[in-house]
């Protein structure tokens, strides 16, 4: 008897506890629970209780009233299974009300919206995203078929940008281009960000497309046009270097012709000259080879073409320019002197822009030299690596340097210091630095003449391009 | 020829080119001595040696022109074919003027290098010819005293005896006496031989004739 009182008590006291929990935990909903479910669970166990008591004492016969406690419970309970239902309706009708507005404001924006789940490969996008990528309204994407939609050009840099994204930063930003069946080709900038579960594993990624097309085509048509305006610069550096190349071209000519007659003449003696006619034919073949590569290097020069940056060895582009200006600087009397860093780490550039702008300012040294006496004629080209991760190249000369008011203005397009210049170079030499992510100015030297300092950043592997 | 054989020097900053050269002149049966520059060449100047010298214009330190100039200044007349990758106007006009043989651009045909060789060479040869008798000559007018040198200048003028006698304040007498000594040291029979031989030897240059 007394057990089962005692058993009544504390089964009430867990009822309350637990009621006390849940109202302690949530907010208005959770509060209403515990109030109604540890209510009527409590009605329940008292009810049942004084249920037993009376028919212990026989006030009621037995099992009449078994079910009115039971009735309140269920009718309780029943209340709030069908408010979890309605609410979660509501949930479900206020989520589809919010997507559309997402849906909306994604489409007014022309952006796509993307998620990707990682576990399962599988990419849910809206149709605007689909329909940039190319893909139907129905079909199912996984990485791999969104990969293969892209350029081919830009899958390994996408790739790259995705792994960086889920092995550390969990921000996803990358350019590319998509190659759709419409033959059309699309721009398309996307930025997303990662999600990761408790130990730090990369579940889900989510983020937007857009198109970027007509920016690009922007970009690309400002981008022609300076390589325009640079082509014309190098085609009018070449006119000035003329008579350094042709003496340059001329040099192997003239030992192939020489050597070729002399053959002639060795295989006319009796007997002939065959060691000295081997020795000949081979030494042709190496001026051929040395004409070609001066021809080689002038064409590159003078082809158009726009800025493509790879892995460039600087030393390498600077020895491209003292044989370009070595003529030059002989005719000029000019000594140059190139302390090239032996461990200079590769940049990202275009050797031919590069070159032209390497090109300018040894050729702008070399005339502001023109006044000076040939012993004091003195050009310096130093190329080192920076603590910032940026190597620089240096161009000094020992003219009159140049005065500090025109020294700020010496990069603006259409200024400058020659008597017959068109204030072109420089200008063009900035853009192309820029263009590279590097910075270029210029100094008076203490000692007298300018130097002008180029940056270009050290390349990385994982940069994007 | 009589003397020593004549020596083409090459100098040029191009060793490929040099190397090409001096085969072609090897073939052409041609004496010759390589440098690599203006200033080795001038280390060790041929001194007296028939031959001619074959220089490119533009080289680092000391150019062709250059070269010329310090070959003018020493009084080394070997005679220059200048050879150039790429030739102007100005340049070629200058070396010429400054007594270049010739004046060619690179690539150059074998016949046109032996031709301006040849010419070198015999110019070299006859200039050579005119110092050696000049030098002949001048020996012959050392044995004069210096009233009788004195005597030759003024008779080069184209005076007569009279006048000379005029001149140095001495008799007609005395000056014929000189002009036979001076006649017969100098080995000429006539007045138009004496001028002749005077002019060959470039002694009496700096008078002029005239007046």
């Amino acid at each position: 008897m007394w057990l089962a009182q005692l058993s009544v008590l504390l089964l009430l006291a867990f009822v309350a506890d637990a009621a006390l929990t849940l109202w302690r935990r949530g907010g208005a909903t959770e509060r209403r629970r515990a109030r109604v479910m540890g209510g009527s669970l409590t009605v329940f166990i008292l009810g049942a209780g004084c249920f037993v008591a009376l028919v212990n004492e026989q006030v009621i016969a037995v099992p009449y009233l078994v079910s009115l406690p039971f009735l309140i419970v269920l009718a309780a309970m029943g209340y709030e299974l069908s408010y979890d239902v309605l609410r979660a309706a509501e949930l479900a009708r206020e989520l589809r009300a919010s997507e559309q507005r997402m849906e909306l404001a994604a489409s007014a924006a022309q952006l796509g919206l993307w998620a990707w789940d990682m576990a399962r490969d599988e990419i849910w996008a809206t149709d605007k995203a689909r329909e940039l990528l190319g893909f139907t309204q129905s079909e199912r994407l996984d990485f791999n078929r969104f990969l293969n939609s892209l350029h081919p050009a830009d899958r390994d840099s996408v790739s790259r940008a995705v792994a960086k994204a889920i092995n550390g930063e969990g921000e996803f930003e990358s350019e590319y281009r998509v190659a759709r069946q419409d033959d059309q080709t699309l721009w398309i900038a996307a930025r997303g960000r990662v999600e990761f579960d408790a130990s730090s594993k990369a579940v889900r990624m989510h983020g937007v497309s857009i198109d970027v097309t007509a920016r690009k085509q922007t970009e690309a048509e400002v981008q022609r046009q300076s390589a325009e305006l640079a082509h014309v610069a190098r085609v009018s550096t070449m006119g000035e270097l003329a008579a350094s190349v042709a003496h340059e071209l001329n040099q192997p000519l003239g030992a192939i012709l020489s050597n070729a007659e002399a053959a002639e003449m060795f295989m006319n003696q009796n007997p002939p000259a065959l060691q000295d006619v081997r020795e000949i034919l081979s030494d042709i073949r190496k001026d051929d080879e040395r004409a070609g590569e001066v021809i080689r290097r002038m064409r590159a020069l003078l082809r158009k073409r726009e800025i493509e940056l790879q892995p460039l060895d600087l030393n390498s582009v600077m020895e491209d320019v003292f044989r370009l200006v070595g003529g030059d600087a002989a005719l000029r009397k000019t000594a140059i002197s190139a302390e090239l860093s032996p461990r200079l780490p590769a940049v990202r550039g275009d050797r031919v822009h590069l070159q032209q702008v390497l090109l300018n300012l040894t050729m702008n040294a070399l005339e502001a030299m023109a006044r000076q006496p040939p012993e004091k004629r003195r050009l310096t080209v130093r190329t080192s690596l920076n603590g910032n991760g940026t190597v620089e190249i240096t161009v000094t000369d020992s003219g009159d340097g140049i005065e500090p008011a025109k020294l700020a203005r010496l990069f603006e397009p259409f200024f400058t210091t020659k008597p017959n210049g068109m204030g072109m170079g420089l200008s063009i030499a900035r853009r192309i630095v820029e263009a590279h992510r590097g910075h270029i100015s210029a100094e008076n030297n203490a000692s007298g003449g300018a130097t002008f300092r180029v940056t270009l950043p050290v390349t990385t592997e994982e940069s994007k391009p | 020829m009589n003397a020593a054989k004549p020596i083409v020097f090459v100098v040029d900053d191009d060793a490929s080119f040099l190397t090409a050269v001096t085969r072609l002149l090897r073939a052409g049966g041609y004496t010759f001595e390589t440098f690599t520059s203006a200033t080795e060449f001038l280390k060790t100047p041929p001194a007296d040696q028939p031959g001619c010298l074959i220089v490119d214009l533009h080289m680092p330190g000391l150019s062709g022109l250059e070269l010329q100039e310090a070959l003018v200044k020493s009084g080394n007349s070997l005679p220059i074919i200048f050879l150039t990758g790429h030739g102007d106007i100005p340049t070629s006009v200058h070396a010429i003027r400054q007594g270049a043989e010739d004046f060619l651009t690179k690539p150059v045909r074998k016949e046109q290098l032996f031709t301006a060789v040849e010419r070198a060479l015999a110019r070299d040869g006859r200039e050579r010819e005119v110092r050696e008798r000049a030098r002949g000559l001048r020996a012959r007018f050392d044995v004069l005293t210096p009233r009788e040198r004195e005597v030759v200048r003024h008779l080069l003028r184209g005076q007569l005896n009279k006048q000379v006698a005029a001149d140095l304040g001495t008799s007609e007498r005395t000056i014929k006496a000189h002009r036979a000594n001076l006649m017969a040291k100098l080995q000429v029979q006539s007045l138009a031989e004496l001028v002749r031989l005077a002019q060959e030897s470039g002694l009496f240059a700096d008078p002029p004739l005239s007046s």
